[in-house]
């Protein structure tokens, strides 16, 4: 042992568990990843650090208190939670809510899933180092949150849907308003779209990198853009669509924009594409709102019910199962949030590419990724640890690809 | 007693024939198939539209995830919902079959003194995480369960302690109000 010449020189495996949390931000998540070099050749997701109990709050709560309960699950899609446990509701009940109420309320869907998509690829143009994209993208997000504080007076925590309809009204004003916000916001996608697939800066390290094939993509159940990148046909607005879905999709104006790459670049260029068709189909929905009332009363007790309301968040379905009791509170709500789905899928995509790949294929489910700030790396045999923050990662990552710029 | 029971509303609501031709056809489907593992109170298709709603024996499961599987395709899964019933636990199992555009939900009902049911997460991939979620938040136990783990709870969480049953915790007396499960014994 003390001989010099017994000295270690690679260690055949080393696992390195990233995460899992960091004290200021939400759902923390946890990677463990064994590599050989270069290579992962194994991950383990490891979920739950940040359990808040929201289902059994929610069964002491009113309907109408979960509504906001609901809304505070993720701050990023806020809106889908709050308007999905409301069409939930509005199921069990039985109740009709006026056309007006349910044009505003997909609106604000649609609002919601273009700054969350926005926001993603900000992210994904920074985790591969990209960082003019990055800020310009994230610069020309605050139109369109400026277009949601607008009409809904906050810029994250909308809270528009109500029981029976939704609490604020879009004035003609604010109609003109957005219609030359999203003439803006159109050009600027365009231009984003164009940046994703002909700039090499970014697609050489999305290109094939984090491969889901189509078949294990279904074995896993992938919802959301992680399943259309993989050619699944998931898509609830056109597979199951509620409120004012319905007569949009009657127009046939519109279609699930589809890849089948299956790799990070198809996730991208998904995302990317369906914003731009979000946007179409906001001003759809403002050029076709019908007049009328916006809420509907709703008693608040609700009669005995079960129901599974889905709606397609930006990250993919959500399903709220809500069984009512005949009180004013809840007797089970069951909350599924998209990422839960594709954590099973994600363990697969980092299996066999490089570990300096690992952020962007981390990333590429559009989890809440803020999480994983922290690095712990062990070497597998002394097992001496080193911590590393994601930031340093994120260097070295770029250092190793940029010292080999183009893989075989 | 009898007066719990008329009391009692159901929240089965099943819809009528017209406007829910695929759902009907799709349940007759399956009602045929499966006659054996099929418990038919509680079974239904629902009212709003594209739902169906499946009682199960549980120790079926597998036959019945099987054979959907391989008659129509039924990949997409989404969720497990456990819930109290007071004697019994029940897990649904939600799935969507893509290309009729249906959700189907599979419940089915274990005895809260010996609450388990086989697994499907051999079957399904990726039932793996929410299964174990059901487990340790239910206490509903997926006999052959491939990776058995902690999820959502601490690690330090006390064993025999489900924190999602009602008796949990009932601060402010729900189960007295509930109206579909009824009073609970003892209080």
């Amino acid at each position: 042992m003390t001989s010099a010449g017994k000295r270690i020189v690679i260690p055949p495996r080393v696992t390195i568990p990233i995460g899992p949390q960091h004290p200021a931000l939400k759902e923390p998540g946890m990677f463990k990843l064994t590599v050989e070099g270069e290579h992962i050749v194994d991950a383990v997701v490891n979920i739950g650090y940040n359990h808040r109990s929201i289902e059994k709050i929610g069964e002491n709560n009113t309907h109408l208190q979960n509504l906001y309960l609901a809304s505070r699950i993720c701050g990023i899609c806020s809106a889908t939670h709050n308007g999905n446990y409301a069409q939930a509701v509005e199921f069990a009940a039985e109740a009709e809510i006026p056309e007006r109420a349910k044009f505003i309320r997909t609106l604000i869907w649609e609002l919601d899933r273009i700054h969350s998509h926005i926001l993603w690829l900000g992210v994904a143009f920074h985790e591969v180092g990209f960082d003019t994209a990055f800020m310009l993208s994230w610069r020309d997000r605050e139109i369109v949150m400026d277009m949601l504080e607008n009409i809904s007076g906050n810029r994250i925590h909308h809270d528009m849907s109500t029981i029976g309809g939704v609490r604020r009204n879009i004035s003609d004003v604010q109609k003109e308003q957005m219609l030359r916000g999203f003439d803006k916001l159109e050009e600027r996608m365009a231009f984003y779209r164009d940046v994703a697939i002909h700039e090499k800066t970014f697609w050489n390290r999305v290109d094939g990198v984090g491969m889901l094939e189509a078949p294990i993509a279904k074995k896993t159940s992938a919802v959301g853009p992680t399943g259309r990148g993989s050619g699944l046909k998931v898509d609830v607005r056109f597979n199951d669509p509620t409120q004012a879905y319905i007569p949009m999709m009657d127009t046939g104006d519109f279609e699930m924009i589809l890849s089948d790459r299956g790799d990070v670049a198809g996730r991208a260029v998904v995302r990317v594409i369906e914003t731009i068709e979000a946007i179409n189909m906001s001003r759809w929905l403002l050029n076709n709102m019908p007049d009328g009332p916006i809420r509907e009363r709703v008693r608040p007790r609700i009669q005995p019910n079960e129901v599974l309301a889905r709606h397609e968040a930006p990250r993919g379905e959500l399903i709220h199962y809500l069984v009512t009791n005949g009180t004013n509170k809840p007797d089970r709500w069951k909350v599924r949030a998209p990422t839960y789905n594709n954590w099973t899928s994600m363990a697969h995509c980092l299996r066999g590419d490089y570990l300096a790949d690992a952020p962007i294929i981390l990333a590429a489910i559009d989890p809440c990724y803020s999480c994983t700030d922290r690095v712990v790396i062990v070497d597998g045999n002394d097992e001496t640890m080193r911590l590393v923050s994601l930031d340093n990662l994120r260097i070295e990552s770029n250092k190793w690809h940029k010292e080999h710029p183009r893989r075989e | 007693m009898s007066d719990i029971e008329a009391e009692k509303i159901t929240e089965h609501h099943p819809a009528p024939r017209e406007g829910h031709e695929a759902e009907y056809e799709l349940l007759e489907e399956i009602m045929g198939d499966l006659k054996d593992s099929i418990i038919e109170e509680g079974t239904y298709v629902h009212k709003q539209p594209r739902r169906i709603f499946v009682q199960i024996h549980p120790e079926k499961i597998r036959n019945v995830v099987r054979h959907m599987l391989d008659k129509y395709e039924m990949w997409q899964f989404i969720t497990v919902s456990g819930r109290d019933l007071g004697d019994d636990l029940q897990a649904c199992y939600h799935f969507v079959i893509n290309d009729r555009k249906i959700a189907i939900t599979f419940r089915l009902n274990v005895r809260r003194n010996k609450p388990e049911h086989p697994t499907i997460s051999d079957l399904v991939p990726a039932a793996e995480f929410i299964e174990n979620e059901v487990r340790e938040l239910f206490g509903i136990v997926q006999v052959g369960h491939p990776n058995v783990r902690r999820i959502e709870l601490p690690e330090d969480w006390p064993a025999n302690e489900y924190p999602m049953r009602k008796d949990w915790e009932d601060l402010r007396g729900l189960m007295k109000k509930s109206r579909t499960t009824g009073p609970k014994e003892g209080v």
